[in-house]
């Protein structure tokens, strides 16, 4: 089936049945949210529903080349979207396109149009990105499906790892259309240019489709591998049109423009039908009033999923994680094939699969032979997987049009779909649950990148020297070239002469840059059980750490294998099955010493600033929880390097003396720290559509080692003054979000959602792997000396991936919407909702009460965030 | 809906970043060359320097030298003769089938920068000789700097004409692809890509091994002419020797370059004539003529060993018929696949330790 078509043909015909007359009885989907309403009230926090859209048209048109006009009309095409005609319109033009219609409205049709019609009509060539192997394979099945019905004779081709070397020649020197992604244009065509001379020189388009997968640090590197394509295409003289696609985000023109580099036009007004679509905010029911502690996402994502399954409601549901995807389809799985000897009616999908294996399961979507899918982030992107109904979110995706990307996956033809988005106890869920409206009703968020992104910049320029020789009035990036190139000079990769600069080494820079992440290599995890050495799965560098750590429970399609040995130089990870009845989370501490200082500015009665900051992670052991009741059933320790980073970050501090004053002891303000630098850090995901894990979160005292809860952990070591302006060692603690301590004993009073939260507060206090570690003395001693009360949020990212600076910028915003998520918040003392999970308070907290205020995490970390807040001048400190 | 770019924030440049972050492979920390180090600067002004290397300065930072070796010449345990040593049977047999006279026999092979591949790879000093009647005569042009890769470029191509056949070493596969990616950077027309060109590598690869560990050029030339090379710089050390010229203009290795890449010459011409009397003396004793219509260099890839000579005479001929359909496909001049059809089905029964045919 051509997805081009499928709307025109299929849509067409089934909107005038879905729409006519509120169809509600007879729409299986329309039943079943009735059921939900019914069954569970109150749980729906919010509900949209999206009318289904008509299409509208245009005439195909007269400029088209004769055999395409006559191969689409063959096919019973004989009209174009409005969209579509008007994309048509603006390339014959000479304009840089982006179009950002919703899923399915047939966009691949607005760039084929004027790239086959330019192939038949003048041998023009076109040079097709997607981010992945299997989206650009679909794409040139589309386009040989279209070519065999024509009989047009395009030569398109995919150009991957894949391709053999033996055609590779012919694709080089003979395709009219390459399908490749970015990965491949980096490290295999642009440093072989040479080879690819006849595709350049009558390059005349430039596809780009997924372009909203294209910001933060990825869209730093493609907008940087794109300034190499156009030093390439200027060399063999040509300069072709840009076409691009983009889900619905905010400011699909802006992100185009800063991924070219130019002014880009952008098509948002889709023409296509659209069936009606059902959304829904549900938010768990509170099982612990005393607490306000709710029930998990993942038993209410369990149960809709039940629920749809049970009606025969083809069913997807997206998860966060891959540790999520995994124990959500063991739960699917134990209802719905209890007999393994059946063809699996739930399956999960995510990275790491092997190729055959993703190709297998790929195919009994399509085939609908699968009732249900648990999926990551994987599937968000356009593999075709067929038709399914209902999309369940397990958890907010981190932004609107990741979200919205997902509910995508179903209704694709044009019946109604259901869009469910299950709300976890996470503060950004709660935010949205609680603000529907910038869920359902906001235009989608906007996404960036910084092409200027100065590491990434530096690697590409190494790129672009070996591909090219630089010229003295040559540019690459806004930075004057010079003193860039006389770096690499000193390095002796490039060497200068007359007003040239030209490559010298005997190395390859593009295989030691990855467009992906910074660090390279993915493991692979060996499976030794039966005294064998098959590959089960592959994991990236960034995950391995906390995936992969001996005596870790790997789960490969919901079966668990136990981590035997781990292989760190030579990347791999043996495994053996097991039958342990616990899953693993790694704990892992964070350590931050401020490098440079680039900007700073008062913030209530301290100071906020940004600058360049050295991360040191360390994973130092791991937690096993048992399935079902998540009680904790025991550690372990894990021995791996550390993870070190440069980045950029942005930091509050605030007098020690006021501090001192305000709080009764330090440790409660230490708590008070803690708790806004979490809310803090969520508040910051949510404005700047990244997920609280591109954003790292920690405190610091500025000098001391006190929050280091790990006995191996080094004491910071810079020495020097612990005034934070001096850019001496501040040395930090705090743990992701998958370090979570959690204890046996709180965890029986709590639902299960609290299980995956985060406990930084705990962990200084108690917790630990070794609960009377070095760490608490540290605390104690630091609690007695010098503390120099500091929040961090830095970059996940090595290098940066231009977060910081915008969250600079709204440095006042994120400390007023943390403010008032904590007074929102209707827990008694603390939540993952708003300053992070608080299992057992630390002794004696509770009892405490000075003045008016009855100290918890919650008021301690509103207290600081008051502090630091523009009504709360800088006082002077006091002598 | 025009958006225009969003201007970033001046930044404040990240400079611990930077000299924390970026690795410095193999460079000198804290050596900031002034921008204007190398050629010319220090040591020898270019004409000096081509007079001490024994040439002339072609153009500016372009050197050529020529080098005769009076021939017949012993060369380990081959006494190589001139142009009688490659007589027309051989050179059939070598798969030149069009090619009657090693007069037009020109072998070639070149000094790179150490990459294997890619834009950013540049061959600095271009070997080439001919063979005559009684000698062997080795030009050289060598590089002084990137400028001069045109004029090197086309001295090459006019010197090279347009009716050549090319003998190389691994050839096909490096340098032949290299010089067809510098003329594409120089925007010149690729003087090799209308040549017949032999590559020696897949030949060898075809012969007995001889204990040689593996078929480089210096293996065979060691194990299977008995060359002994003395003082001679290994060829990996070719690409420092034109980084330190350029770096600092140090020419102490220069001439050792020289010297290898002429020995490697001598080699490539040692090992066709061996080469092509062992073929020779295979054909003859199978009586076998190769069709006259076909011409250029065999291209019969994915083959290894001949499985004719080492037994599998079964294997021959199906991974045979799929090397040469290959050949076909991919190169429809190259020619001589169907003369290596022939030869190696009719080698097949040829016994397993076949003494070579030549006199030693
Ligand atoms: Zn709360």
């Amino acid at each position: 089936m051509l997805d081009l078509f499928a709307e025109e043909t299929d849509a067409a015909e089934h909107r005038t049945v879905a729409d006519s007359g509120s169809a509600s009885e007879a729409d299986p989907a329309q039943a079943f949210i009735a059921d939900l309403r019914r069954q569970f009230p109150g749980r729906i926090m919010a509900e949209r529903i999206e009318p289904a859209r008509l299409g509208r048209y245009a005439d195909l048109p007269d400029a088209c080349h004769p055999c395409l006009r006559e191969a689409l009309q063959r096919h019973g095409m004989t009209r174009l979207y409005s969209h579509q005609r008007e994309a048509w319109e603006r390339v014959t033009a000479g304009e840089d396109l982006v179009i950002a219609t919703p899923t399915a409205s047939g966009k691949s049709l607005c760039y084929n149009l004027p790239v086959l019609d330019a192939v038949l009509s003048r041998g023009a060539k076109a040079l097709y990105l997607f981010p992945t192997k299997a989206l650009a394979q679909d794409q040139v099945a589309e386009l040989l499906a279209l070519n065999k019905i024509g009989d047009l004779q395009v030569r398109a081709s995919t150009f991957d790892g894949d391709t053999p070397a033996d055609a590779r020649r012919a694709v080089r020197v003979h395709g009219d259309i390459v399908i490749t992604n970015p990965d491949m244009l980096h490290q295999s065509i642009l440093p072989h240019h040479t080879k690819w001379a006849q595709l350049f020189e009558n390059l005349a388009f430039v596809v780009i489709d997924e372009l909203h997968i294209y910001r933060g640090v990825f869209g730093a590197h493609v907008a940087n591998l794109l300034r190499r394509l156009r030093r390439i295409l200027t060399f063999y003289g040509a300069e072709p049109r840009f076409i691009t696609c983009s889900a619905t985000i905010g400011n699909p023109a802006g992100l185009a423009s800063e991924l070219l580099g130019a002014p880009v036009h952008a098509i948002t007004d889709s023409g296509a039908p659209m069936g009606a679509r059902h959304l829904l905010l549900w938010n768990p029911p509170v099982v612990n009033s005393a607490l306000a502690l709710r029930g998990s996402a993942r038993s209410q994502s369990c149960l809709i999923a039940r629920e749809a399954i049970e009606r025969g409601l083809k069913t997807i549901v997206f998860a966060n994680s891959r540790l999520e995807v995994e124990v959500l389809t063991k739960y699917l799985k134990d209802v719905f094939d209890p007999d393994p000897r059946k063809a699996a009616r739930i399956v999960a999908y995510r990275g790491g699969y092997l190729p055959t294996e993703r190709h297998a399961i790929e195919a009994n979507l399509r085939a609908g032979r699968v009732d249900a899918l648990v999926s990551t982030s994987a599937l968000e992107l356009g593999i075709d997987i067929g038709a399914l109904d209902v999309c369940i979110l397990n958890g907010y995706p981190g932004s609107v049009a990741s979200a919205r990307q997902r509910f995508g996956r179903a209704g694709r033809r044009g019946r109604s779909a259901v869009g469910i988005m299950v709300a976890s106890s996470q503060l950004i869920d709660q935010y949205v649950a609680t603000h529907p409206e910038f869920f359902l009703d906001a235009g989608a968020e906007q996404a960036h990148l910084d092409a200027e992104q100065m590491l990434v910049q530096m690697e590409h320029l190494r790129c672009a020297a070996f591909e090219l020789a630089f010229h003295d009035d040559d540019h690459f990036g806004e930075q004057a070239l010079a003193p860039r190139m006389n770096y690499l000079a000193s390095e002796a990769v490039v060497h200068r002469e007359g007003s040239h600069w030209h490559w010298i080494a005997d190395s390859y820079p593009a295989n030691s840059v990855s467009l992906r992440s910074v660090a390279d290599g993915n493991f692979t995890v060996i499976d030794t059980t039966s005294g064998g050495k098959a590959v089960i799965a592959e994991v990236d560098y960034s995950a391995a750490a906390m995936t992969l750590y001996e005596g870790a429970i790997y789960m490969v399609q919901s079966a668990p294998w136990q981590v035997e040995r781990l292989d760190w130089v030579g990347r791999k990870a043996f495994v053996r099955r097991t039958r342990v009845d616990y899953y693993t989370d790694a704990i892992d501490y964070t350590r931050l010493k401020v490098l440079d200082c680039f900007e700073q500015a008062s913030a209530g009665a301290g100071h906020c600033q940004h600058g360049e900051v050295h991360v040191v992670r360390r994973v130092s052991g791991y937690k096993k929880i048992r399935y079902y009741t998540h009680e904790n059933v025991g550690y372990g320790p894990v021995n791996l390097p550390d993870q070190e980073m440069h980045t950029f970050a942005l930091w509050w501090d605030l007098p020690v003396e006021l501090v001192d004053r305000e709080f009764p002891d330090r440790q409660l303000a230490i708590d008070g720290l803690i708790g806004a630098a979490y809310t803090l850090q969520h508040i910051a995901a949510l404005l700047s559509m990244n997920t609280a894990r591109d954003i790292g979160r920690a405190v610091g005292d500025g000098s001391g080692t006190w929050a280091s809860r790990s006995p191996r952990m080094p004491s910071a070591g810079a020495g020097g003054t612990p005034s934070l302006a001096s850019d001496s060692g501040a040395s930090v603690s705090g743990a992701s979000d998958s370090g979570a301590s959690v204890s046996g004993a709180s965890v029986s009073v709590t639902s299960a959602s609290v299980t995956s939260a985060s406990v930084t507060s705990a962990g200084v206090t108690s917790d630990s792997v070794t609960p009377d570690s070095a760490a608490t003395r540290d605390a104690q001693r630091a609690a007695a000396g010098q503390f120099q009360p500091t929040i961090f949020l830095y970059d996940n990212m090595p290098g940066g991936s231009g977060t910081t600076p915008p969250l600079y910028d709204r440095r006042e915003e994120l400390v007023n919407h943390a403010l008032s998520r904590i007074m929102e918040c209707d827990c008694p003392q603390g939540c993952p909702a708003c300053v992070g999970p608080v299992l057992s308070l630390p002794n004696g907290m509770q009892a405490r009460a000075t003045d008016q205020t009855h100290w918890n995490p919650r008021t301690a970390a509103r207290r600081i965030l008051e502090l630091l807040h523009s009504f709360n001048p800088a006082t002077p400190p006091a002598s | 809906m025009i958006a225009t770019v969003r201007s970033t924030r001046p930044k404040v440049p990240g400079k611990a970043l930077l000299e924390a972050h970026v690795a410095v492979p193999g460079g000198v920390p804290g050596r900031v060359p002034d921008g204007h180090t190398s050629a010319g600067t220090s040591s020898d002004a270019p004409t000096a320097l081509a007079a001490r290397l024994g040439g002339t300065l072609l153009a500016p930072g372009l050197i050529r030298i020529d080098t005769r070796f009076a021939l017949p010449l012993q060369h380990g345990r081959l006494r190589l003769h001139g142009l009688s040593a490659l007589a027309t049977s051989h050179l059939h047999a070598l798969g030149l089938v069009r090619c009657d006279d090693a007069r037009s026999l020109v072998f070639f092979d070149t000094e790179t920068n150490g990459l294997a591949a890619g834009a950013g790879s540049i061959a600095w000093m271009i070997g080439a000789a001919r063979l005559t009647a009684d000698d062997f005569t080795v030009t050289q042009w060598m590089l002084l700097g990137y400028q001069a890769e045109r004029a090197m470029i086309d001295a090459f191509s006019s010197w090279l004409g347009d009716r050549a056949t090319l003998v190389s070493y691994n050839g096909r596969s490096f340098d032949a692809p290299l010089i067809a990616s510098r003329c594409a950077l120089n925007r010149r027309p690729d003087p090799l890509a209308p040549l017949c060109h032999l590559d020696l590598l897949p030949v060898a690869r075809r012969l007995p091994a001889r204990s040689a560990p593996d078929r480089r050029l210096s293996s065979i030339e060691r194990h299977w002419l008995g060359v002994q090379r003395t003082n001679d710089l290994p060829g990996s050390e070719a690409p420092g020797a034109w980084r330190d010229w350029l770096a600092r203009g140090a020419t102490a290795l220069l001439p050792g370059v020289l010297l290898h890449n002429r020995i490697d010459l001598l080699s490539l011409l040692a090992v066709g004539i061996y080469a092509g009397g062992y073929l020779a003396d295979l054909l003859a004793e199978q009586a076998y003529s190769p069709a006259p219509e076909v011409h250029g260099a065999p291209r019969v890839h994915g083959v290894h060993g001949v499985h004719g000579v080492h037994g599998a005479p079964g294997a021959s001929a199906q991974s045979l018929a799929a090397a040469t359909r290959h050949g076909r496909e991919v190169q429809p001049r190259s020619d001589t696949s169907i003369a290596w059809h022939r030869l190696f089905a009719t080698s097949a029964k040829r016994a397993r330790d076949a003494a070579p045919a030549l006199a030693l």
